[in-house]
């Protein structure tokens, strides 16, 4: 046996893990070599003093210590665990079976429920008549006074935010709605949903020929407001659902493409705060403590209606909508 | 005597003294594990606190099937090595109490030279230092096979590695701490001379 086959065998052999015809050779060899000698010596020391580490206690207070933070930080929250290992298998089917009783002999009880997320189709419907035909025409025109100069912007600087225009007073008093009926070429089917939930900016693909990717950003939206939702409302209408769970608040944006042939110049366009507070208001009103805001964007000569509505304040929602942005 | 599963099943029913009891008899092993591993009494202390709290909160998913000992150094493991990673550094050991410790509890029966052992109580100070120096999976593997005592599958239990690993990772934490020892010896231009009786 030579010296690297003794290195092999060290450990075992100082630990008396060896049959006795290998500690024979072993024997011999170290009887020769006192290089592997000292090599066990060493072993042997080392594991004297790996065997006999110290004992370590901390202070002798220290259960004490460990049971008044036990008692005090957690025994409720503990209770509730304890029992949960025992009882949810229990009480999980009782829960399911629940359920379906309650789904199958009351189906109202689970429509209340959506208090805290409307569906946006259900809500202009329910809220809001259907647009007439007259309505589309300040829009288009406040549409053109945009794009064309932007000077009649500065003209109407004296309008306040929060003061309805004339024809938007006879809008909300005629309970008329502000989403236009327009039919739209270049939308094709239904966009695919979004993927990526907690992006603030919302993505819409949509299928037609020229596979046009149109892109809402909203620039000024609280951090607490998470995209939860996007509806396809119909080939022209996306809807967005955006939830601040923390104040059980909601923000539902519909994006509408409306005719583009009143538009002659294809250029992109974004709407600034400014702007969007003296001469983009469509219309604003005030219903059941749901406040709604509407603005047209053009984009690619495309003109697209905006509506916001939510419940928070009026004043809130301009500032959100006015950092609309569609690419 | 209560068996450490059957304790804690009385703690999950709400008996605190059977997890008083579960505490005294793990303090030591806990609390020697993250010594040795973070080096620094104070922070050992806190940490093992959190160990017995976090065990406390997360009995309810011991399975009581299975041994508690490794389930619980497993925890006390992970959350040191947490805090080292956590503090990004490599503590200065301060080894002096266990060293005097040691060398009031030398059991010399069990020491293989115990002339040269007693005569040399710096080379046994080497060797404290190198096992500190060890790398962080080698230290507690030495720490789990030599201070612990535990057996090859309580310590592959509780590292979550197979026991042919365990066999394995001691060999090569004994290569590395004999790599260390040499190493330092030669920086400092100590040489032994070692009794080779048996």
């Amino acid at each position: 046996m030579n010296c690297q086959q003794i290195n092999k065998y060290i450990l075992p052999y100082c630990d008396n893990n060896l049959p006795p015809e290998l500690v024979r050779q072993i024997d011999e060899h170290i009887a020769s070599c006192e290089s592997c000698a000292n090599n066990i010596t060493l072993t042997r020391i080392e594991n004297s003093v790996l065997h006999n580490l110290p004992a370590l206690e901390p202070r002798t207070d220290f259960t004490n210590d460990v049971m008044q933070k036990v008692f005090v930080t957690t025994p409720k929250d503990y209770k509730l665990k304890s029992l949960s290992k025992k009882a949810l298998v229990t009480l999980i089917p009782i829960a399911a079976v629940l359920l379906v009783f309650i789904a199958t002999t009351m189906p109202n009880f689970f429509n209340l429920s959506k208090i805290s997320s409307p569906d946006i189709s259900q809500m202009e419907v329910k809220n809001y008549a259907p647009r007439p035909q007259t309505a589309k025409e300040p829009s288009q025109e406040s549409l053109r006074q945009t794009v064309d100069t932007g000077q009649k912007i500065a003209d109407s600087e004296n309008t306040a935010i929060n003061e309805p225009k004339e024809d938007s007073v006879k809008l909300a008093d005629n309970n008329n709605v502000f989403m236009a009926n327009i039919e739209a070429n270049n939308f094709k089917e239904e966009a695919e949903k979004i993927e990526n939930y907690s992006s603030r900016a919302a993505k819409l693909k949509t299928l037609d020929n020229n596979a046009n990717k149109i892109e809402i950003s909203l620039a000024n939206i609280p951090s607490d407001y998470i995209l939860a939702n996007v509806y396809n409302v119909s080939n022209q209408e996306i809807a967005y659902q955006y939830i601040d769970s923390n104040n059980n608040l909601t923000l539902d944006i519909t994006l509408t493409k409306l005719e583009t042939d009143i538009v002659e110049e294809s250029q992109p366009f974004s709407i600034s705060a400014d702007m969007a507070s003296q001469d983009e208001i469509t219309s604003t009103c005030n219903i059941s403590q749901v406040n709604e805001y509407s603005l047209e964007l053009v984009n690619d000569a495309d003109l697209y209606l905006v509506n916001f509505i939510s419940s928070m304040p009026l004043e809130e929602l301009i500032k959100i909508a006015s950092s609309v942005t569609i690419k | 005597m209560l068996s450490d599963e059957l304790l804690a099943s009385q703690t999950l029913d709400g008996e605190l003294s059977a997890f008083e009891e579960l505490v005294n008899r793990y303090k030591g092993s806990v609390f020697s594990i993250i010594y040795r591993i973070t080096g620094q009494y104070q922070e050992a202390e806190d940490i093992s606190q959190e160990v017995f709290i976090t065990v406390f909160q997360k009995l309810y998913q011991f399975d009581t099937n299975k041994k508690f000992a490794p389930w619980i150094h497993k925890i006390a493991v992970n959350t040191a090595i947490s805090y080292i990673r956590r503090h990004k550094k490599y503590i200065v050991y301060s080894f002096d109490e266990s060293y005097m410790n040691e060398q009031n509890n030398l059991p010399k029966s069990t020491i293989i030279d115990p002339e040269l052992a007693l005569e040399n109580k710096e080379l046994y100070q080497d060797i404290l230092n190198a096992i500190n120096k060890l790398s962080v999976n080698y230290k507690v593997v030495i720490i789990l096979r030599y201070q612990l005592e535990l057996t090859n599958q309580e310590i592959a239990d509780t590292l979550g590695i197979s026991k042919e690993n365990v066999e394995v990772r001691i060999h090569r934490a004994r290569k590395s701490l004999r790599k260390i020892l040499i190493a330092d010896w030669e920086q400092r231009g100590v040489k032994y001379e070692l009794s080779t009786d048996k």
